[in-house]
């Protein structure tokens, strides 16, 4: 097809904003899903995503539509609305030309709203700002396009009213998808080029790479090249989304679909490599995609009915259709043969958990998140350890920085004063405070990664009723008094249990910790001391009682099935934690470490 | 051919007593509220159409309350059921003190019964009153002297310790009038909260006041100790035993061997099945009388099943089962009886409970120490399945 009648574009918006209602009312107006085969969220193809009400994979469409008697091919690229993750919005960003920003008429403008839109415009895309939900009893829209204009400086007459359950304003928006946005910027490069912005593990058909085409063409039968891994393949199908493949002949330059090359390796495909023909390959690269920054690191080792190898497949297995996260080997003295896992953030985290639970049917016992640390050694040697474990002794740290990011929150005016003070709890440094409209604040604050990553943003719904939003960016590593806690269990360091924390609340969090770890470790039988300690000092201490009785009186012939079924649970409840010496700890005991409520 | 599957012990599950104490965790309704000599009569033939090695080993009556149902008929009833088992080696009836008098116990001792298990629970009054159970500890220590009288040579009675109010004097106190009296056998249980009791329930409200556990244990340790001291052997966590007294009957369940379980709610261990009869009296009666299986008819029982027993299953069983006893596994028998070595399902369960003291192995046998006996669930639990 014609370069000028393509147009490739995603929707940003906030979570539950409409972004899915949306585009399954463009599949649905455009006739590309038909009202009997239509179910809600038709790009969401994992559970999970429908479970939770959240896209978590970017997802490319194509749609038909002809307008004026010219019919256009419309790619919808999906993209995740979630905080964590940037990254991969950032690739599907890259593979368009304009987007649609979501905005709820009721919500108005959220921090990841802010977020999104200056990452869209940093890609260079063309902005629709819609309003949506405008039949909403709540509905203010235009209270709601003033934000826009005031803190994204979107004139809000450009502004769409719609409502994407209804289907109302629905139509005109299509027309501004082909009227306003442009069409794929015609490149004058002769050989083919294609970039892989995500790819997809099938059992059966081996790896789905998703292309957007840049320039040339693709054909099946043909001997592709990735530049960046020079590794080259035969294309055994192309395709487009529809939203189920549909096989096509060939590939267009601007267009958007799928490519079959019988990839059988997870590793072979990178995120972000050009495609190009191995006859006649390009000269250049695509611009690469920005790397994903993994900020949350967290242990994962065999539960109880998994092997190393066993956890290790599914990590390879997940990683095919998740480039951002990183599993390195790792082995505790305390939990044996794991991964050291890198995320983008907390909900990423949960997902990985879950997906692995799920889709690999296996068990894994996760340590507390943490943050990457940057340290300076007195000779004066820089470097990063993403787990506290790795931290060297004190006399040799001549600084330990921790990163910062910049954290935007956007509140209801009335919730500043308790923000204020979780802020200050949180080590959060207030830079500016911005009316976006006369009732709601945008709060801009310098923090420490540490103190947000875990619990802040479910404390933040909490004294906001749900109305505030946050969404924030790394800046740098930053100097800070920091020490190393360490938790010793019946006399023995768990290194996964240590934690490094600021030296202000040091104590405090020490022994917070113990009366956590005393409530989430089962009674034995026999005491339990737990110590906490900064350097070899102990700081905190508290105990397990043993338990001093437990047997059962009676025992006798009409008792032993019910009583065999008992224990075997009691048997079963000792298995799924994990021994450390001779206590067994419960998966939970390690993130109750990080739980600093009361 | 001797058919080696045969159980050599039978249970008869009396299901009436006059009222129902709190703590009963047991299957026992209202005699009155039933045609008791028509359930007896279903008991019977259920009896007779079962397999068992005739004369049987052990013949154990037990309830509920047998003399619950009256003298005359408890007696009918028995004499019939002798017909069938022949005189068996032990044969013991439970007594509850509030239902007996001498004359029950003379007849009794002349249809054979040679031992009584008399469900004395306490020699304090206000701990029976707690206990719901209807007599003074005087009426108590009435009916084990008139059981001596009669004649009878192998007396056992039944303790309850913890109980809400009591404390470490009163149930040694308790120890002492029990091991003064002229009885063979203790059983000592501490008062175990069962589901779906009003005891339960009352704890659950918060009501009482529950004995610690640090009390408990001593009270349990008490027992131990003060036994041992009056001759009686502890051999099982919670039964005691003067030499030669040791319960027979009840040592098949601790055996693991097989044995027979007549009447409603009644389990039976045979072959590779495990079978609980039906927990309601009509649709036993019912069941019985259209000849049919009392535990086979799966779709509208709550409680009745038939179980099959897996080999590994069964080395289970046998090992948690063994390992109440104070002798332990017997380690050549357990091979024999279960086709197993017991460190190819629990080596690892094994070695961990040796390294903490609360396994050890000595002549051959496996057993729990001292340091295990009040914490032994926590131990038998690992050996509930296969490593």
């Amino acid at each position: 097809m014609n370069t000028e009648n393509i147009r490739n574009f995603c929707i940003i918006a906030h979570i539950d904003h409409g972004k899915s209602t949306l585009a399954d009312r463009l599949l649905l107006l455009t006739g590309t899903v038909s009202q009997k085969d239509f179910k809600e969220q038709m790009l969401d193809t994992m559970d999970i995503e429908r479970e939770r009400g959240i896209t978590v994979k970017a997802s490319a469409v194509t749609m038909h539509y002809t307008l004026n008697g010219v019919e256009y091919m419309l790619n919808l690229i999906d993209t995740p609305g979630h905080v964590d993750f940037h990254y991969e919005v950032s690739r599907s960003m890259a593979a368009c030309e304009g987007a649609l920003l979501v905005v709820d008429a009721s919500q108005g403008v959220e921090a990841q709203t802010v977020a999104n839109a200056y990452l869209a415009v940093d890609s260079g895309l063309e902005i629709i700002p819609v309003i949506n939900k405008i039949d909403l009893p709540a509905a203010q829209p235009k209270v709601v396009a003033e934000e826009i204009e005031h803190i994204l400086g979107i004139n809000k007459n450009e502004c769409f009213y719609i409502s994407a359950k209804s289907g109302q304003g629905v139509s005109e928006l299509l027309e501004a998808i082909i009227t306003f946005l442009p069409p794929p910027a015609v490149d004058l490069t002769k050989q083919t080029r294609a970039l892989i912005f995500d790819s997809h593990y099938d059992e059966y058909r081996g790896v789905i790479c998703y292309v957007r085409l840049v320039s040339g063409q693709l054909n099946p039968g043909d001997k592709i090249l990735m530049m960046g891994s020079s590794r080259s393949y035969q294309v055994s199908e192309l395709g487009k989304f529809t939203p189920e493949m549909k096989k096509i002949d060939s590939l267009g330059a601007g267009e958007v679909g799928y490519v079959i090359a019988n990839i059988r390796t997870l590793s072979d495909v990178t995120i972000g490599d050009t495609i190009t023909l191995a006859k006649e390959p390009a000269k250049k690269l695509l611009p690469g995609y920005k790397k994903p920054l993994q900020m949350v690191f967290s242990d994962f080792y065999p539960g109880n009915n998994t092997d190393y190898s066993h956890l290790r497949s599914a990590f390879e297995k997940l990683s095919l259709n998740d480039a951002s996260f990183t599993f390195i080997p790792q082995n505790s003295p305390a939990l044996g043969f794991g991964f050291r896992c890198g995320f983008l953030g907390l909900l990423h985290m949960e997902i990985i958990q879950e997906r692995l639970e799920r889709e690999s049917n296996i068990e894994v016992v996760q340590t507390a998140p943490t943050v990457t640390y940057e340290v300076v050694e007195t000779s004066g040697e820089t470097y990063r350890i993403d787990s506290p474990s790795h931290m060297p002794e004190k006399t040799k740290i001549a600084e330990l920085r921790e990163p910062y990011v910049k954290l935007e929150v956007i509140t209801p005016k009335d919730a500043i004063g308790s923000i204020m003070k979780l802020a200050e709890m949180k080590r959060c440094q207030l830079i500016k405070t911005d009316y976006i409209s006369p009732t709601r604040v945008m709060m801009e604050f310098r923090a420490p990664l540490a103190e947000i990553v875990y619990d802040f943003y479910d404390q933040l719904k909490g004294i906001s009723r749900g109305y505030a939003t946050m969404d924030y960016k790394f800046t740098g590593f930053e100097a800070g008094n920091l020490v190393k806690i360490d938790i010793l269990v019946n006399k023995a360091i768990v290194d996964a249990l240590s934690l490094i924390v600021h030296r202000s609340n040091a104590e405090a969090r020490g022994r917070k910790m113990l009366v956590k770890l005393r409530k989430a470790i089962p009674r034995h039988q026999f005491e339990i001391p737990l110590q906490a300690a900064i350097g070899g000092k102990i700081i905190a201490r508290e105990s397990i009682k043993a338990f001093r009785k437990d047997v059962t009186a009676k025992l006798y012939g009409g008792d032993v099935t019910r009583k065999m079924k008992v224990l075997k649970r009691q048997k079963e409840g000792k298995k799924r934690m994990k021994s450390i010496g001779s206590v067994q700890i419960p998966q939970q005991a390690f993130m109750s470490i990080l739980d600093t409520s009361e | 051919m001797i058919n080696t599957n045969l159980p050599k012990s039978v249970y008869i599950h009396i299901p009436f007593c006059k009222s129902k104490c709190s703590y009963c965790g047991f299957f026992s309704k209202p005699a009155n509220q039933y045609d008791v000599k028509r359930v007896l009569n279903a008991e019977i033939a259920e009896l007779k159409k079962s397999s068992f090695s005739k004369p049987v080993s052990t013949l154990y009556i037990g309830g509920g309350s047998p003399a619950s149902v009256g003298c005359e008929i408890l007696c009918s009833f028995l004499s019939k059921v002798v017909e069938l088992t022949g005189a068996a080696g032990e044969f013991t009836v439970e007594i509850n003190p509030a239902d007996a008098d001498e004359k029950l116990l003379k007849e009794l001792f002349e249809l054979g019964v040679n031992r009584i298990s008399i469900g004395v629970q306490s020699f304090c009054d206000n701990e029976l009153a707690f206990l719901g159970r209807g007599y003074s500890a005087k009426q108590a220590e009435k009916i084990i002297g008139a059981a001596e009288i009669i004649g009878f040579k192998n007396i056992g009675i039944d303790l309850i310790f913890a109980v809400p109010g009591s404390n470490l004097k009163n149930w040694r106190e308790t120890i002492k009038k029990a091991s003064q009296s002229s009885i063979q056998h203790i059983s000592a249980y501490s008062l175990t909260y069962e589901k779906n009791t009003p005891l339960e329930k009352t704890k659950l409200s918060g009501k009482i006041k529950t004995v610690d556990e640090d009390t408990d244990r001593k009270m349990f340790e008490a027992a131990i100790r003060k036994l041992a001291d009056a001759g009686f052997e502890h051999y099982e966590i919670s039964n005691f035993a003067k030499p030669g007294f040791k319960c027979r009957h009840n040592l098949t369940y601790w055996k693991n061997d097989f044995y027979l379980g007549v009447g409603p709610s009644a389990c039976s261990y045979i072959g590779d099945c495990r079978t609980e009869n039906i927990s309601d009296i009509d649709k036993y009666v019912k069941y019985i009388e259209q000849n049919r299986e009392p535990a086979a008819d799966f779709g509208e029982l709550s409680r009745a099943e038939k179980i099959k027993i897996t080999p590994s299953e069964k080395a289970s069983q046998t090992a948690v089962l063994n390992l109440r006893l104070i002798e332990g596994i017997d380690l050549t028998e357990y091979r024999q009886k279960t086709g197993f070595d017991i460190f190819d399902f629990f080596g690892r369960s094994i070695e961990k409970n040796l390294k903490s003291n609360l396994l050890q192995l000595k002549d051959s046998r496996l057993s729990l120490t001292k340091e295990a006996m009040p914490i032994a669930d926590s131990v038998l639990c690992d050996f509930a399945q296969p490593d």
